[in-house]
């Protein structure tokens, strides 16, 4: 060999601990990678459900409006479907679903959506089968003299991301 | 002292190696390394004995194995994100186009030219007298007559009531159902039409069975209740 006689051999390995490193820094890497993949199926989730709740929430919104609209063309005067609905100080919190035709059915916190698998309806209606869903809609309406302000808001959970929420808000004026 | 030399051995390790090729061979050296290469006076053709090359190899497959296992995996993680994605961003279109042209339609479930109404509605709800349709008919904004239906796993449109199709969402999902409720249709009956739109969506992969999604939104349509003769 041309350097055999030097100091530093060219035959020299990796020691142990330098092998060690090299493996635990190549892990830490491959370990980061798969905790963001997990992470990005958590997140997916949370994106869904609020996919599915703005769309719910944006229901809500809907539903008021056609029943404001029903007071109108039916000549029951403006906002006769919530007067009387109201629990005091002008607001009244709603549970309407697509079935909703009065203002009657009243909001409580603890009321879940239910999903119903065989016609994959979100209605506050239990039926055969229904699945009680992670979301929670409170349509609040607000009535002061010709302008009725409804807030749609869907509560859900996602995992151990809790309360994540949705507000919808649309004003409605007197129009007949 | 096997402990004590073995701490030895590491602290010498841990040393440059020039540093410590330069000394004196200590004791616990001279037992561990005995007819190493990493001796100064070893041979230069010194190859690997049978025992190292085969715990060479064990290793190196055992890492191996685990390290492409935890790469393919990670492949098909990003590939079932990837398609969870893609039906989102689909259903998510459908639904927002189908909102959309709702709202500003009017003539809903109107009748065809065989006289038949062009909305397949298989149910009434006896509560609210809403019609469950498996499809929707209506006249947009633009004036044409717009069928919305499934057809095959894919949601198909429709401007000119019916006779040609045009797929709304794409091949690589599947939307398993797809449900119209039409409330307040009847003119005259004080009622703007409510839509309400119901749409699932699958992704194709095999991989991710009932990770579904359940969407429904509904639609208060803004064209005006008049009745037949057009009193409002």
């Amino acid at each position: 060999m041309i350097f055999h006689d030097k100091k530093i051999s060219l035959r020299r390995g990796q020691t142990l601990i330098e092998a060690l490193i090299a493996l635990s820094v190549i892990t830490m890497g491959f370990l980061g990678i798969m905790a963001l993949l997990s992470k990005s199926f958590f997140y997916n989730r949370t994106i869904t459900d609020r996919l599915t709740a703005s769309y719910l929430a944006s229901e809500g919104v809907e539903i008021a409006k056609n029943l404001i609209d029903h007071d109108g063309y039916a000549k029951l005067g403006w906002g006769n479907c919530f007067a009387g609905h109201m629990n005091g100080g002008g607001v009244g919190d709603f549970a309407f679903d697509d079935t909703s035709v009065d203002c009657t059915a009243a909001y409580a916190s603890n009321m879940r959506l239910q999903l119903d698998p065989t016609t994959h309806a979100y209605t506050y209606q239990t039926t055969a089968g229904s699945v009680a869903t992670a979301f929670s809609r409170d349509v609040r309406v607000a009535l002061v003299g010709d302008e009725i302000t409804v807030a749609s808001i869907v509560t859900w959970d996602t995992g151990p991301l809790t309360s994540q929420s949705v507000r919808l808000e649309d004003h409605f004026y007197k129009w007949r | 002292m096997i402990g004590k030399s073995m701490i030895t051995y590491f602290l010498n390790l841990m040393r440059w190696p020039r540093r410590a090729a330069s000394r004196e061979p200590r004791a616990a050296r001279k037992f561990f390394f005995y007819a190493s290469r990493l001796t100064p006076h070893a041979s230069p053709t010194a190859g690997f004995t049978l025992v190292e090359l085969l715990i060479a190899i064990t290793l190196f497959s055992i890492i191996v194995s685990v390290a492409v296992g935890g790469f393919t995996g990670m492949l098909r993680t990003q590939r079932q994100i990837s398609s969870l994605i893609t039906a989102d961003a689909n259903v998510s279109f459908a639904i927002e186009q189908m909102a959309r042209e709702i709202r500003t339609g009017s003539d809903f479930c109107p009748l065809g030219s065989s006289g038949v109404s062009l909305c397949t509605c298989p149910q009434t709800d006896p509560m609210t007298g809403a019609l469950s349709c498996d499809d929707i008919a209506f006249v947009n904004a633009e004036g044409q007559t717009v069928v919305y239906a499934l057809q095959g796993g894919i949601l198909q449109k429709s401007v000119d009531g019916g006779a040609t199709y045009d797929a709304v969402t794409a091949t690589s999902i599947t939307i398993p159902y797809f449900n119209v409720l039409v409330f307040g249709n009847t003119a005259g009956d004080h009622w703007n039409p409510r839509i309400t739109v119901q749409i699932g969506v699958a992704s194709n992969d095999s991989t991710l069975v009932g990770q579904g999604l359940n969407l429904q939104t509904t639609v208060s349509a803004r064209s005006i209740d008049c009745d037949a003769s057009g009193s409002c």
